[in-house]
């Protein structure tokens, strides 16, 4: 059975706050979904560690045959993934 | 680090940078190899959980030693920095002209028993030192990863997608791959080497370097 899940990221994404962060991702995909949409109407910072868990959810979720959705990102955040190519690999939804 | 730890970043480049045939480094634009063993340093130490970076700064997650001590002198320089700096500006400090990173990378291969190293007389006279690979099973290894990403469309390990960006910057990836094969798989090799930030102003700071270069050679008007 297949299910989208849903994901809360706020404040800051980055090496300090990524691991816990990557052990509930990991959590949700490992049960019935195989999607999940993350939003990220509250994130006000991602750095590069923040963005290996996003990579890291969307490679888990695609091995399951689902996806990962980025929803409503920050103007702020919205730039970072453009810049780092992640417009090409995820949807984001504003 | 144990002989028999798994290869770090820094040490997949050099490996790869090394001709098979000649047991010397291939012929890159000058400095690009410094700039990019620099980078690699960065990007293990980012592996190891020891920094993050963004845009803007680079900046420490744990001081503790990695067991690697090139990359624990290079923690520590972080580290000692009282303000955090960007990657571009760590690639300038960390990349130091000549060759004496690149040596004490080939002595650790050596010592870890994927290269070997063979003196070797210049003109019958000049001593010189070649590094021709033991198995070359570890090279192998790292270019089939390589072309196993780029051949598919699957989202890459982080790991790789550094690779990738460290061997495109420095012209690496462009010799090992036919011209028509760089140009199909150009697009995917651009995709990829752009998730990671380091990657990324590692692709700046040589394309800098280039027109720095081009502007040497130009002949005065």
């Amino acid at each position: 059975m297949s299910a989208a899940a849903t994901y809360l990221l706020a404040g800051r994404l980055d090496g300090f706050t990524s691991a816990g962060h990557e052990t509930e991702l990991k959590a949700l995909l490992a049960g019935d979904a195989n999607s999940v949409t993350i939003d990220l109407s509250q994130l006000e910072y991602v750095s590069s560690a923040g963005l290996r868990v996003l990579l890291m959810t969307a490679k888990m979720a695609k091995a399951k045959g689902g996806a990962v959705v980025l929803a409503s990102p920050t103007a702020v955040v919205l730039d970072v993934l453009k810049i780092s190519g992640f417009d090409k690999i995820f949807e984001i939804r504003s | 680090m144990s002989i028999s730890a798994p290869l770090s970043l820094t040490e997949e480049l050099v490996l790869v940078a090394l001709n098979d045939d000649t047991g010397r480094m291939i012929d890159l634009l000058p400095f690009s190899l410094e700039t990019a063993m620099a980078a690699a340093l960065i990007m293990d130490l980012t592996l190891a959980g020891r920094i993050d970076t963004d845009p803007e700064r680079l900046f420490v997650l744990s001081a503790a030693p990695t067991g690697y001590v090139i990359l624990d002198e290079v923690l520590a320089r972080i580290v000692a920095e009282p303000q955090p700096l960007s990657s571009a500006e760590w690639l300038r400090r960390l990349a130091v002209p000549g060759t004496e990173l690149q040596d004490r990378i080939l002595d650790q291969l050596v010592q870890r028993g994927v290269l070997q190293s063979v003196e070797k007389r210049f003109l019958w006279v000049f001593k010189t030192r070649v590094y021709p690979p033991t198995s070359g099973l570890e090279e192998r290894e790292v270019k089939s990863r390589v072309m196993t990403l780029l051949n598919n469309t699957d989202i890459p390990d982080t790991r790789d997608a550094m690779l990738v960006g460290l061997l495109r910057a420095t012209g690496i990836m462009e010799r090992l791959l036919s011209e028509t094969e760089y140009a199909r798989l150009r697009a995917r090799i651009d995709e990829v080497s752009a998730l990671e930030e380091v990657s990324r102003a590692l692709t700046h700071e040589v394309a800098a370097l280039y027109v720095l270069l081009a502007s040497v050679r130009l002949p005065m008007a």
